[in-house]
């Protein structure tokens, strides 16, 4: 493991003994390197003299198995590396899983300067590897990385590697917060996990996802008025649709409403091209402000329809002096028209009910 | 195509479908005598309805897929109206992670049947600006042309 800190610099035949594949520890070694360079000043002088000790130590406590300075050891470890040393002495020598984390901890329990969550992104490697005992498990509850299996690629590995290295330096330099960052490299977009959440790569982009819904439901709530009270999904979906409903209600009943007044609509309409569009235009802003009536009324047509439903098959007539806004009756009788199907039944008494417009007048 | 959740010039569009629904009210006057008969109240009615979804469609373009489906429907519509009715294909329906309410969001937004759940509420987003610019617009001629 430590040869591994050291191995910044050191020679690649060393793996090339072992049978390692380069590309992906020339890779790790470069994400490495930058990192360490920080670092190496202080472990250094740590490290030199495990150097050494590290072969034969590493051989000889195969046998010594000494779970009990499991829990010292990852207080003291100190490199994301370790678990690549790891797993490529898993792959390469085949030593049992256990054996291996146990020995190369007791190789490693010398060592002094290390934090707390490189640790942790240790333990995290470990688990992938199989072993669990009880200071992992208490460590993943922090820092819970998925257990993925063994049957993974070795890109997979890399990045998933890469993805705990920068989330081990953006913890060091600033606070937790979930942002997408990327680094040097092209292929791997860095996203800055939460804590105690997963990092599996699968999980990043679910939550990117859930977070683009999220936002956009939150948008939705401003427009839509009266979103303010419900919460939850369910709830402003809900709302949304009533919304959509209503407004499609509203073009019918105002289409309608042009169709009847059509004998005026001629002489109207030429005045309103000449003169009135442009000033119509202007007008727009201000005139925004009246549509929020009409759409403060959008609620309590909920209610409306329901006791609206009954007086209409008796007297559509009768609901005029009830409602203020002549708008606003027809679209609860709209409201009820979808639920009872055909349009054309009420044609009839609607033609009268235009008349009695008409008379009344509309404002 | 980049997605943009709101119509960036609200104004333009509103201006622009004012002129294309009077536009078509105009041609509508024209072909037909205005007759006071339910009949063609009726047709008059369901001309305009279809005019004013076609006009705020055309304004916004084929661009957003709410359009492009409003469009595509009134096409047919067209179309088919000699030959028979055929019946409109019954896809696979969206499978939903969501909720109940996605669904019934499919059916309201024109366009939303295949569409992604994120997709759909960028859809849901621009069809109620537009929706809303169109209803404060016939209601402004309608006072206009009662007073």
């Amino acid at each position: 493991m430590l040869r591994c800190a050291q191995s910044t610099t050191s020679s690649p035949e060393k793996y090339a003994v072992m049978g390692m594949d380069m590309s992906v520890l020339q890779r790790q070694r470069a994400v490495l390197q930058r990192l360490y360079q920080q670092q190496q000043q202080q472990q250094q002088h740590s490290w030199q003299p495990q150097e050494a000790n590290m072969n034969p130590m590493f051989h000889q406590n195969m046998s010594n198995l000494q779970p009990a300075k499991y829990d010292q050891c990852l207080d003291e470890i100190n490199l994301p590396s370790f678990a690549i040393y790891g797993r490529e002495h898993q792959q390469h020598i085949g030593f049992a899983c256990p054996e291996l984390t146990s020995a190369s901890h007791s190789a490693v329990s010398n060592n002094s300067s290390m934090t707390k969550h490189d640790h942790q992104i240790n333990s995290s490697a470990f688990k992938r590897e199989g072993t669990v005992s009880n200071s992992t498990r208490k460590r993943k509850a922090e820092f819970d990385v998925e257990e993925d299996g063994k049957d993974k690629g070795a890109e997979r590995e890399a990045g998933e590697v890469q993805s705990e290295i920068t989330l081990k330096t953006d913890r060091e330099t600033s606070t937790n917060n979930s942002s997408k960052e990327s680094i040097q490299k092209p292929d791997y977009i860095h996203v800055r996990a939460r804590r105690g959440q997963a990092t599996d790569s699968h999980s990043l982009a679910e939550r990117a996802r859930r977070e683009k819904i999220s936002k956009k439901m939150k948008y939705l709530q401003d427009l839509v008025p009266g979103c303010n009270k419900v919460t939850g999904k369910a709830g402003m979906l809900d709302e949304i649709i009533n919304y959509v409903q209503s407004l499609q209600k509203q073009v019918e009943f105002l289409s309608m409403k042009l169709a009847a007044l059509n004998p005026r609509l001629d002489f109207s309409i030429d005045d309103f091209f000449a003169k009135e569009i442009p000033a119509y235009i202007a007008s727009f802003p201000t005139q925004l402000q009246d549509t929020n009536p009409t759409n403060l009324q959008y609620n309590p047509l909920q209610q409306g329809p329901i006791s609206c439903g009954v007086d209409i098959a008796m007297n559509p007539t009768q609901m005029l002096p009830q409602k203020e806004g002549s708008s606003s009756v027809p679209t609860t009788e709209l409201y009820h028209d979808s639920s009872s199907g055909h349009q054309a039944q009420m044609l009839p008494t609607w033609d009268s009910e235009w008349q009695n417009l008409f008379s009344v007048g509309f404002n | 195509m980049t997605m943009q959740k709101f119509p960036s010039n609200v104004n333009s569009v509103k201006s622009r479908f004012t002129n294309r629904f009077l536009q078509a009210l105009k041609k509508m006057n024209k072909n037909k005598p205005a007759s006071p008969s339910i009949r063609e109240t009726y047709r008059r009615y369901h001309f305009i309805r279809v005019a004013s979804y076609a006009s705020m469609a055309s304004v916004i373009r084929p661009r957003r897929a709410w359009s492009y489906a409003t469009l595509w429907k009134i096409r047919n519509r067209a179309l088919m109206k000699r030959s028979s009715r055929a019946r409109s294909l019954t896809r696979n329906p969206r499978k939903d992670i969501g909720f109940e309410q996605v669904s019934d969001l499919r059916k309201l937004v024109p366009g939303g049947e295949e569409m992604k759940i994120c997709r759909l509420l960028n859809e849901t987003i621009h069809y109620i600006k537009c929706l809303e610019a169109q209803v404060e617009i016939m209601r402004n001629i309608v006072d206009h042309c009662s007073t």
